[in-house]
């Protein structure tokens, strides 16, 4: 995707405001780990989203029944803690996914169309 | 096959681990998450900080509310700590009384020395375990710990004025008896950081043989520093 800005990342705001939803959604994608979860972000257009805010926050949907985590031997080294969905988790994202959808389209409603030498550099934001 | 673990996160996940230690997390939640932490550096290849952050404020971002310990467990634990204090004071008076066959001292200063122990050593361990340093680590200690010292000053000078002469057995027995009151009242359990990949079986083993390590070593080292007080007072009571 690769959707940065000018300055190759998104502002934290932005990334803070949405990327519970988009941890839910990698994970939704089938049965994960930390790293592979950071690196599935990374490719879609996210940037590098740290340990340091990846896990906690994993650690929370963990608490709050959004997903569910079996510890396995790792193919070298220490153990890995796969993630899962619960149908908890799955409602939770698809009522955010529509609440999101909503709210991106009445932002774009409101914001002026993007100039020409905007979009042709990425558009800074 | 088990890949070797870089210097520089040994030395993060040791951190991390005292952090995480200070802030009271359980054992079985410390070993999850430095596991976690060695998985991902293992495979990104990153150094801790730059992946993590500072061990504070990750094991902050962990445990953000700090020292989770309920009141209930914290009064616990101070009584425990003010009976134990007191009673090996009482204890030691009777004892020492009992060899010099002089008549033991019954007065203020353990009792307020005791009070002290209970509430400053976990305060003082708490402060240490916070991000306050330096300058700012030592007003804060220092404050509370000059009003401890005037207290403590106020209290020897009084107290040998205050204190009663009672026989020797009777501080020996009142001291060996909040001492075990003490012990039993909230006993030290090891919570031993859980490998996740262990089973539970042999992790409740090892936390059940760490206990009893614990309390041996703890109760062993309490006897044998008793005795040799004792045995220093009545060699010196021998020699004056």
């Amino acid at each position: 995707m690769g959707t940065n800005d000018a300055e190759g990342t998104w502002p934290a705001q932005w990334l803070r405001g949405v990327l519970e939803l988009a941890v839910l959604a990698v994970v939704d994608r089938g049965e994960t780990y930390g790293y592979r979860i950071a690196a599935d972000l990374e490719a879609a257009g996210f940037g590098a989203v740290k340990g340091g805010t990846l896990y906690p926050l994993l650690g929370r949907l963990e608490e709050d029944g959004a997903v569910a985590a079996t510890w396995r031997e790792g193919d070298s080294g220490p153990g890995r803690k796969w993630y899962a969905t619960t149908p908890a988790g799955r409602a939770r994202l698809r009522a955010r996914a529509a609440r999101w959808h909503d709210f991106t389209a009445m932002t774009t409603d409101l914001l002026p169309s993007p100039v020409p030498d905007a979009l042709s550099t990425g558009g800074p934001s | 096959m088990t890949v070797t673990e870089r210097p520089e996160v040994r030395r993060y996940c040791d951190d991390l681990l005292l952090a995480l230690r200070m802030r009271d997390v359980p054992g079985r939640r410390i070993g999850e998450v430095l596991t976690e932490v060695r998985a991902h550096l293992a495979e990104s290849g990153e150094a801790p900080e730059e992946a993590f952050g500072t061990v504070e404020d990750y094991a902050a971002a962990l445990a953000p509310d700090g020292p989770s310990e309920p009141l209930r467990s914290r009064v616990a634990d101070a009584l425990r700590t003010a009976a134990i204090f007191l009673g090996l004071w009482w204890a030691l008076e009777g004892a020492t009384s009992l060899a010099t066959g002089a008549d033991a001292q019954l007065g203020p200063v353990p009792v307020a020395a005791a009070a002290v122990a209970a509430m400053g050593v976990p305060w003082l361990l708490e402060r240490i375990a916070s991000p306050a340093h330096g300058l700012a680590l030592a007003v804060d200690v220092g404050k509370p710990l000059l009003a401890a010292t005037a207290v403590g000053v106020a209290v020897a000078l009084t107290g040998e004025w205050l204190a009663v002469g009672v026989p020797a057995a009777l501080p020996l027995v009142l001291g060996l008896g909040l001492v075990l009151a003490g012990g039993l009242l909230h006993p030290i359990a090891a919570d031993p950081v859980v490998d996740p990949l262990e089973e539970p079986g042999d992790a409740a083993a090892r936390g059940r043989r760490d206990t009893a390590v614990v309390n041996l070593v703890l109760w062993g080292s309490l006897a044998l520093m008793a005795s040799a007080a004792v045995l220093l007072a009545v060699v010196l009571d021998r020699m004056a």
